[in-house]
């Protein structure tokens, strides 16, 4: 038996034990992971520094911050999420219990990716803790200082039956694929999203695609430039655009291009100084490959800004690329680098028609001070997310589901709805066994009498709440016309 | 261009000029499907009856009421449903719009099955239109007439752009599974659910899987046996069991088993008359393939009631069969027919042990006087749906999630949650380009104190309602000093 199977093997046998599923459990393994993430704060640092070139504060900001909130936040509502959620009755179930009930599903297998290593592995891994199943996790191999520290010291804190690391490459990823989950969970690219899909289908196990895409961001001439291009600026260089949600593209009218790409130079600047390679709030590329294929992308467009590089450091600095147009290399495939193109459109009409024509990304962009402009854009364009005047935020706010549509994924997770993502909502109805004669309209014979019967219960959904309202109603007034009669009599 | 290729193209280029999308638009093309169950009500019923011999009174029952429920609600809380959903806000989102804006998918195929073939191919159709989304139908092939009715009367009703009937067998099915669609549901079986969701991650596309498996019927010895077997018999014998919950197998202890058959008898009698055979309300299994199948299950298991069958008439009595072993074939795979097998158990342990060894069913039964049994049973056990001291019925509550889990499928709909499933839900984060001092934790250099305000901010998730009332009192309060002050000086 492969390591991979016998990793699963083990965290089946101990989810059957029922050990994750009480409340109690759930919450001590999650304040568990609270505690490695605050515990070995400096090794989860260094592993990402050596990785992606990251500080260690922009690794807590960027990183364990939102994953502390994720955990904060579930072990507060767990209660409240795992609880039976009573449904609205109807007529014929108006005597019985009826609720949804959340229940683990059982084995989940997490696939993170390798750019924000830890937030994308374990924040599925909090909804899956928080839902009562048992998870395999797998991290990218790509970041693979960030993966052996995950190997090393999760077991330290977590049931290493229930939530195994299992770390390697496409061929022990394969392996694991062919093992049955009952949930699929997998951060990466469509191409590889395709490939677990398939595999996922074998078992008839649900996924959750967490892909990418190439994100626009237009810009409307009517906003404040400054302001957006500091905060697309800002979007952009993270993490050295290694950004599922980056904006991968500008796309504006030719009138304020020149403006976008001073306003962007000046951020640059005052964010990663006048040498972005030396300061230390400026990440690398992840590896030569990615280097290479980013080196590859510039192709044929015109520099505006930055371009230098460094291979054998991984460094490319922030960029802008100017008059790219839709057939220019760097608009073949999503960049997760730190290129900037601008595509010059008419307007917003032109800008809604090139967004069109492509596939949906995982969130959409727009600065505009005007309402109207913003609402259209939302009316005729579809993507996992839209965010107006501000980049990356919307995956700070919990609320928020975050996931893809089309290409750029299925399913959602964040807060509530990642519990409810590696849940099975149940559907429970307790009936009784009695008031049998007002069954008799189902059985045969099937009469036009029961058939009439039936229309009315099935169909007349009354809304129990207002018939209790009515009925309190006709109450209180029974109530008061008897009072004032009483009373009045009396005068 | 195939034909399916092209019917596909048009629905796509249709949604793409966006007149599915308001909500006027698509409350018409509902009103319309209300008025074809009202008008064609009897060409329904006798198509129904050449595929299934059910009664007209049957088919209404069954069928069409459901859809005509599902519609009513669907047009009385379509506004609401499309309408953008605030979420609650954190400090950081305190002066934005936050939301979820529900949005059509676009194109999605829906392949229909023969048992119910009104219910389960236009209860999904309901959902899609509601959503603002273009829609394939694809009826089963085996309900052979009832598919013809539908590829005639649809277009009558419906825009045959935007919802194209698509007749055919497993090749065309096959076609149109290669075309690309922004979400497939799929009523069926396993085997075919596992082909579907390989040809959808071609292309990406989410699925909605309504399949089946073995539901099961736990009957303890403390219930009122009489009426359960009562229910128990309406749920197995409707459409001659060939319905996706119906109670596939009885578990229960060996000392109920001879008053559990007599009852089940009983209410056999009750419902489909001596001879079922003659009786309108008792139909006929879909076809020979079929009663072939269904009979050879037989195979090896002692029968206890009915048993008689005619394969020129499709014909299958309603059966029960007794002290079954779990290696019975009749156990091997989902009966769908109006086989009962009823096997011993030593009590709720050894049933929830035994449920568990099989795939999560679509529904799981259990007819109990005792809470406790039935806590037991729901929480040691999984499944799509739960249900308590009947069947079927919460398939009509039109609030609770109707699907399966595991083997059993993935997704759910009926009512809003038919709405839901086939729309996008959209997160929207509308904010404005000021206050951007606010900002500038976030921004390099990366400095402690920076770090510090960010992890105020993020952290401290303040439940914004408390907040706002000690902000609003601490205003009162500074007013109050203000004026007090003022009118005392």
């Amino acid at each position: 038996m492969s390591r991979e199977q016998l990793a699963v093997q083990r965290a089946r046998k101990s989810f059957q034990t029922g050990k994750s599923k009480p409340l109690e459990y759930r919450i001590h393994q999650l304040k568990s992971l609270l505690r490695f993430i605050t515990e070995r704060r400096r090794d989860i640092a260094d592993a990402v520094k050596k990785d992606l070139g990251k500080s260690a504060n922009g690794t807590e900001l960027f990183e364990t911050l939102g994953l502390e909130g994720e955990i904060k936040l579930a072990i507060e509502k767990l209660a409240e999420w795992a609880a039976p959620r009573p449904v609205e009755k109807n007529l014929l179930t108006i005597t019985d219990e009826v609720y949804v009930q959340p229940e683990p599903l059982g084995v989940v297998l997490i696939i993170g990716a390798w750019n924000y290593p830890w937030s994308v592995t374990l924040q599925p891994l909090v909804a899956a803790i928080a839902a009562g199943n048992a998870a395999i996790i797998k991290p990218s191999e790509v970041s693979s200082n960030s993966s052996k520290v995950m190997e090393e010291l999760l077991p330290q804190y977590l049931d290493k039956d229930l939530f195994p690391v299992v770390t390697g490459g496409v061929s022990e990823t394969q392996e694991l694929l062919k093992q049955k989950f009952d949930h699929v969970f997998y951060t990466g690219s469509s191409t590889v999203g395709r490939i677990v899909m398939e595999a996922a289908a074998r078992h008839l196990t649900p996924v959750t695609l967490e892909l990418g895409g190439k994100s626009p961001c237009y810009i409307d001439k009517n906003c404040d430039i400054s302001m957006a291009c500091r905060r697309i600026t800002w979007g952009k260089f993270v993490n050295c655009g290694q950004t599922c949600i980056a904006p991968d593209f500008v796309l504006c009218e030719p009138s304020i291009q020149s403006r976008v790409v001073e306003e962007i130079k000046k951020c640059i600047k005052e964010f990663y100084t006048e040498n972005p390679e030396t300061f230390e709030d400026y990440g690398r590329i992840i590896n030569q490959h990615h280097f290479k294929r980013l080196m590859g992308l510039m192709e044929g467009s015109t520099v505006a800004v930055g371009g230098g590089s460094d291979e054998s450091q991984c460094y490319i600095a922030p960029t802008v690329l100017q008059d790219v147009t839709g057939e220019s290399k760097v608009m073949k495939e999503e960049i997760f680098g730190p290129l900037l193109p601008i595509i010059t459109v008419s307007g917003v009409d032109e800008a809604i028609q090139f967004i069109n024509e492509r596939e949906k990304p995982l969130v959409l962009y727009v600065f505009s001070n005007d309402n109207k402009l913003i609402k259209r854009v939302i009316a005729e364009t579809s993507s996992g997310a839209l965010l107006a005047n501000d980049c990356l935020v919307h995956f700070t706010v919990s609320a928020l589901p975050f996931g893809g549509v089309g290409n750029s994924g299925m399913g959602c997770y964040h807060g509530l709805h990642g519990f409810n993502q590696l849940s099975h909502l149940r559907s429970c109805l307790i009936k009784q066994l009695n008031m049998e004669a007002f069954n008799n309209m189902r059985y045969p014979p099937h009469t036009d009498k029961k058939l009439g019967w039936a229309r009315f219960f099935l169909l007349k959904q009354l809304n129990v709440g207002r018939v209790r309202r009515m009925a309190l109603l006709a109450a209180l007034a029974g109530l008061a016309a008897f009072v004032v009669q009483r009373f009045l009599q009396w005068g | 261009m195939s034909r399916e290729q092209q019917a596909v193209a048009r629905a796509r280029k249709a949604f793409e000029t966006g007149r599915s999308k308001s909500v006027e638009h698509r409350i018409r093309q509902l009103k319309n499907l209300q008025r074809l169950f009202t008008e064609k009500q009897s060409v329904i019923s006798a198509a129904v009856k050449k595929d299934l011999n059910k009664s007209e009174a049957g088919t209404q029952l069954y069928e069409t009421l459901g859809l005509e429920g599902e519609l009513n609600t669907a047009i009385k809380h379509l506004k609401e449903w499309a309408a953008p959903r605030p979420v609650e806000k954190n400090l950081l989102t305190i002066s934005d719009t936050v939301y979820i804006k529900p949005e059509p998918l676009g194109v999605v195929l829906i392949i229909g099955a023969w048992n119910y073939p009104w219910a389960v191919t236009i209860q999904p159709l309901i959902g899609a239109i509601a959503a603002g989304n273009a829609a394939v139908i694809k009826p089963s092939e085996v309900c052979v007439h009832t598919a013809k009715v539908m590829e005639d009367l649809l277009p009558l009703y419906i825009d045959k752009e935007l919802y194209p009937v698509v007749t055919g067998g497993v090749s065309e099915t096959q076609e149109l599974l290669r075309q690309r669609f922004d979400h497939i549901f799929y009523t069926g079986n396993s085997v075919v659910g596992k082909l579907i969701m390989e040809a959808a991650a071609k292309n990406l596309t989410p699925v909605t899987l309504e399949l089946g498996g073995k539901s099961p019927c736990y009957i303890d010895k403390n219930c009122d046996l009489t009426i359960a077997c009562r229910r128990v018999a309406w749920g197995k014998y409707t459409n001659c069991g060939q319905t996706c919950i119906a109670p596939d197998y009885i578990l229960c202890e060996p000392s109920i088993q001879d008053r559990v058959i007599e009852e089940v008898k009983k209410a056999i009698k009750e419902f489909y008359t001596d001879n079922p055979k003659t009786c309108p309300d008792y139909g006929r299994i879909i076809n020979q393939r079929h009663f072939k199948r269904i009979m050879n299950m037989l195979e090896g298991s002692t029968v206890a009631a009915g048993g008689d069958n005619e394969e020129s008439d499709c014909y299958i009595a309603p059966t029960v069969l007794r002290d079954v072993k779990p290696e019975a074939k009749v156990m091997q795979e989902e009966i769908f027919g109006p086989l009962l097998p009823i096997l011993s158990v030593s009590g709720l342990d050894e049933a929830i042990k035994f449920i568990n060894k099989g795939e999560k069913p679509l529904a799981l039964y259990c007819f109990s006087s005792d809470n406790k049994v039935i806590n037991r049973m729901t929480d040691e056990t999984s499944s799509g749906g739960f249900l308590a001291n009947d069947c079927l019925v919460h398939f009509s509550v039109g609030a609770l999630p109707f699907g399966g889990v595991g083997n059993s499928g993935m997704g759910c709909y009926h009512g809003k949650y038919s709405f839901d499933q086939l729309s996008h839900l959209r997160s929207c984060l509308i904010k404005k380009l000021n206050m951007e001092g606010v900002n500038r934790m976030r921004y390099p250099p990366h400095t402690l104190k920076k770090l510090g305000w960010a992890r105020f901010f993020i952290l401290n998730s303040v439940d914004l309602g408390w907040v706002g009332r000690m902000a609003l009192l601490a205003v009162m309060a500074v007013v109050a000093a203000v004026v007090l002050q003022y009118y005392l000086l």
